[in-house]
């Protein structure tokens, strides 16, 4: 065959199938320098990799959407932001948060590339930045890091990672609004998590990992959990201080901590 | 045998633990999985024959506790130690006390 040994062409494909039209309107197209560009799929005005490092502000008191997102005019929601962020990302992206109250979460979904994508908030009052909604990272193979807020979500876990294929760094997170029924942070399918100087009470568990998930806990602090750590199928690793409960740790299937 | 770790207050069913291999005054042990570092203040620790399901609510005594069924020789030799180097103190805090006094 002509393109073994290397990558297919579009034009080998195309002697493969019945409709070669079909082939050359879906493949994925690439710029000289090897950056994708619009395949006529769908028609975005986002960029789909980053060409820079990318920093925007948001500010839920005096931003605008209609802002461009700069310290001295900041976006209004955490969402605005996110939605500018390319699906591939090979630089640092920042989105500072300024103190206040946020009637939202974040969601990081669907990002690749040898980047970035932090979300700082006030690392010295993490308290000063509260979220009402859960900060939600999945199907996402780059490196995320949070720093600096509070979530009060109680209608699912207040942090969670699913199919993080990259890295998670959670860094002064705060989430101790009481839920029974649900986790400070749960973790599935997600190989790289770190959970470091957060603090995590009043939730079902403090840290929750499963599906092959492995987590490293050090420093972080909480109480009045029902289970401080639990794992199923996964791993935690520990160090220093860990958020406290009725029962400190529980592991099941396979799961470690240790 | 089936461990359970019970809200001392709401008797909820906090954990459980099936298949228990090993009991602790704060553990439980099983084949699959494990408890450890219960708040004995919170909660208490039961080992019973009944199916238990997390939530339920229980009646600690109703049920009757096995824990010492599921104690390896091992165990059982190592808190008799314990009972033993406990006593073994208090006898010579005694004598200690009787030699000042005499």
């Amino acid at each position: 065959m002509k393109f073994l040994g290397s990558r297919p062409q579009h034009e080998d494909l195309k002697l493969l199938v019945e409709d070669p039209d079909a082939v050359e309107n879906n493949l994925a197209k690439f710029d000289s320098s090897g950056n994708p560009v619009d395949s006529g799929i769908a028609s975005n005005t986002v960029p789909k990799a980053t060409t820079a490092n990318l920093t925007f502000y948001v500010n839920p008191s005096t931003g605008s959407d209609e802002n461009p997102g700069t310290s001295g005019s900041p976006f209004k929601t955490i969402a605005k932001a996110i939605s500018l962020i390319p699906k591939i990302v090979n630089h640092n992206v920042t989105i500072n948060l300024a103190d206040g109250s946020y009637s939202e979460g974040i969601t990081l979904t669907g990002y690749m590339g040898g980047g970035i994508i932090t979300i700082a908030g006030n690392a010295a009052n993490p308290e000063n930045v509260v979220l009402s909604g859960l900060v939600r990272i999945e199907h996402s193979a780059i490196y995320h890091y949070i720093l600096g807020l509070e979530t009060t979500y109680t209608g699912a876990a207040g942090i969670y990672c699913v199919r993080v294929y990259g890295m998670a760094r959670f860094e002064k997170i705060i989430c101790d609004t009481s839920s029974v029924d649900y986790a400070g942070f749960e973790i599935l399918y997600s190989p790289v998590v770190i959970i470091v100087s957060s603090t995590i009470s009043n939730r079902k568990q403090g840290i929750y990992g499963n599906n092959n998930s492995h987590i490293y806990s050090a420093a972080n602090g909480g109480s009045n959990n029902t289970v401080g750590l639990q794992v199923f199928t996964s791993v935690i690793m520990k160090a220093s201080t860990q958020p406290g409960g009725t029962t400190a740790e529980s592991a099941a299937n396979g799961g470690v901590i240790r | 045998m089936t461990g359970i770790i019970y809200e001392l207050k709401s008797n909820k069913v906090l954990l459980v633990v099936s298949n228990v291999t090993e009991v602790g005054s704060d553990y439980l042990i099983g084949k699959d999985a494990s408890a450890k570092g219960v708040d004995l203040t919170k909660a208490g620790i039961m080992v019973v024959e009944e199916n238990v399901k997390e939530g339920e609510i229980i009646d600690p005594l109703k049920l009757v506790d096995k824990k010492e069924e599921v104690k390896s020789p091992l165990q059982k030799a190592l808190e008799r130690i314990t009972v033993l180097e406990s006593e073994l103190a208090k006898v010579k805090t005694d004598v200690s006390t009787l030699k000042t006094a005499k």
